[in-house]
């Protein structure tokens, strides 16, 4: 029976949860298009997600394209296809990694900041404070993170993407023996506006998440330090789960027949 | 907000019957209790009994279960999203632990509501900030630093003066001497005095250090289980005949409030 009871109450919780989370989104969104809009905290936050990010993920990006093109001669050299490389490089990139990887190494960096900065606000009463300022915090914390976030994470992607060709492409010519004009001319033709397309609607999905999460956790955090770090974990666990979770649903609604 | 025509002794703030609970914890048991205009309430209670709730919910950060929070004979519960931003523009409101927005600067902090809401242009908020600064004893060197760079006692100050940026009507202190030390907690003490006096304002404060209760207070009252039992003015709470009170404020261990050392 404990048993029993003990499912249900896990369950029920989970609905619960779901429920919290649910109105905390619905309330954010709503926000976005109520007056006053803090366009001066939209931008910080842009620049702390977008531009302070960038050598992570680009960095991220131009291992995975390396690593990319020379798994990939492995395979292919077995039945001479090596010309498909560069094809292989760049749909995996556009497609899959450069949004989930970029989405998670971001997950980690903005969504545990978030958290954590929200977190301590609520901790130390500085939401409360806000509020007696005649400052609705969502507004004025939650909205300009979650914009930001949406806006910039499919930039960060492009960019991602980029960077990623062309790991592949350094290790294409320098190591596997593609001409220039070969390895370009084999990335370009085969490659489709909505191959780029569907990555940027998954990256900015996975901004969605990342900031939602990050600003949920931090904003319902209780109880100190402890609370916090509570916080910043769940925030970067959940929001990596559903990054994943959300990029087989999108790729399965772009790509299945 | 309306003003009636009435001097003095008019009802600020009136509550009745308040009621909240956390879980099954009940936190505020039916508190009554009203602050005339003006004048200066202090409640007293142990940690655990309830005050921060109590002046969270007057705020309205924390919605009570039950019962009824009346500003100038207006329940905040139902007031339209106009009517409450127009109370919160009439009420300071100071932290426990400042609350000071650590990623502004301390002008910044004070004239936030001035910047965010007022539409007020920076050089004319920032000579406000200063101003508010002097107000509490702070030079104007201070208004570029960052909270961080600031000592606790210089916190507080920095928080009281954003507390009364907007010249409030009502002003709320959470324990507002806490963490400091004797002199600064006096200095903080003949601030909010100084300060409540120049504004005329309704002041309700919370706190369990009897020193300051006894300076800045007209009237006590003393919040013991999530109930008001004992209220009345400063000068008679020596003379309360009630145990609880006397236990309290003489700071004894024996008496009829028992610490609860364990869950």
């Amino acid at each position: 029976m404990g048993f029993v009871q003990g499912i249900g109450a896990l369950f029920l919780n989970f609905l619960a949860a779901i429920g919290r989370l649910s109105f905390f989104a619905s309330n954010a969104i709503f926000n976005i298009f109520r007056p006053r809009f803090y366009w001066r905290n939209v931008l910080r936050q842009m620049l702390e997600i977008g531009y302070y990010s960038l050598p992570v993920v680009g960095l991220t990006a131009i291992f995975t394209g390396a690593v990319l093109a020379l798994q990939s001669y492995t395979g292919f050299s077995r039945f001479s296809a090596e010309s498909a490389i560069p094809n292989v490089v760049v749909l995996s990139m556009t497609r899959e990694l450069g949004p989930v990887l970029a989405g998670l190494m971001v997950a980690g960096r903005v969504g545990a900041a978030m958290a954590a900065e929200i977190g301590t606000m609520r901790v130390t009463e500085q939401i409360d404070a806000l509020t007696t300022l005649s400052t609705n915090p969502i507004r004025y914390l939650i909205v300009p993170r979650m914009v930001a976030a949406v806006i910039t994470l499919p930039c960060l992607v492009l960019i991602a993407d980029i960077i990623g060709v062309y790991g592949g492409y350094l290790v294409g010519v320098h190591k596997l023996g593609f001409s220039h004009g070969s390895y370009l001319k084999n990335t370009i033709d085969f490659l489709e506006y909505f191959d780029v397309y569907s990555g940027l609607v998954k990256a900015a999905v996975f901004g969605f998440i990342i900031s939602l999460m990050g600003c949920y956790h931090g904003f319902n955090s209780r109880g100190g330090a402890q609370g916090v770090g509570a916080a910043t974990t769940n925030a970067v666990v959940s929001a990596s789960i559903l990054i994943l979770l959300s990029n087989y649903l999108i790729t399965e609604l772009f790509f299945s027949k | 907000m309306i003003r009636s025509k009435k001097t003095e002794k008019e009802t600020k703030i009136e509550l009745c019957n308040l009621k909240k609970s956390f879980g099954s914890k009940l936190v505020l048991d039916g508190v009554d209790i009203d602050v005339k205009k003006g004048e200066s309430l202090v409640v007293i209670g142990g940690s655990g009994s309830g005050k921060s709730v109590l002046i969270k919910s007057i705020i309205g950060i924390i919605q009570p279960d039950s019962g009824i929070v009346k500003i100038d004979g207006k329940d905040i519960n139902h007031l339209t999203g106009k009517e409450y931003h127009e109370y919160q523009s009439h009420i300071g409101m100071l932290f426990q632990g400042g609350a000071l927005f650590d990623s502004l600067k301390v002008w910044e902090n004070i004239s936030f509501r001035l910047l965010n809401r007022e539409r007020v242009s920076k050089k004319e908020a920032k000579e406000i900030a200063v101003a508010k600064l002097a107000q509490v004893g702070l030079s104007s060197e201070v208004a570029d630093l960052q909270p961080s760079e600031l000592s606790g006692g210089m916190q507080k100050r920095v928080a009281l003066a954003r507390a009364i940026a907007t010249n409030p009507e009502i002003i709320f202190f959470d324990e507002p001497t806490t963490g400091l030390d004797p002199i600064m907690a006096d200095v903080i003490n003949d601030l909010i005095v100084k300060c409540s006096k120049e504004l005329n304002a309704t002041t309700v404060t919370i706190t369990h250090d009897m020193a300051s209760a006894r300076k800045i207070s007209d009237r006590i009252a003393m919040l013991y289980k999530g109930k008001i039992i004992w209220h009345g003015n400063t000068k008679d709470i020596d003379k309360s005949k009630n145990d609880y009170v006397n236990q309290f404020i003489h700071g004894h261990a024996e008496g009829p409030i028992k610490m609860e050392l364990k869950r």
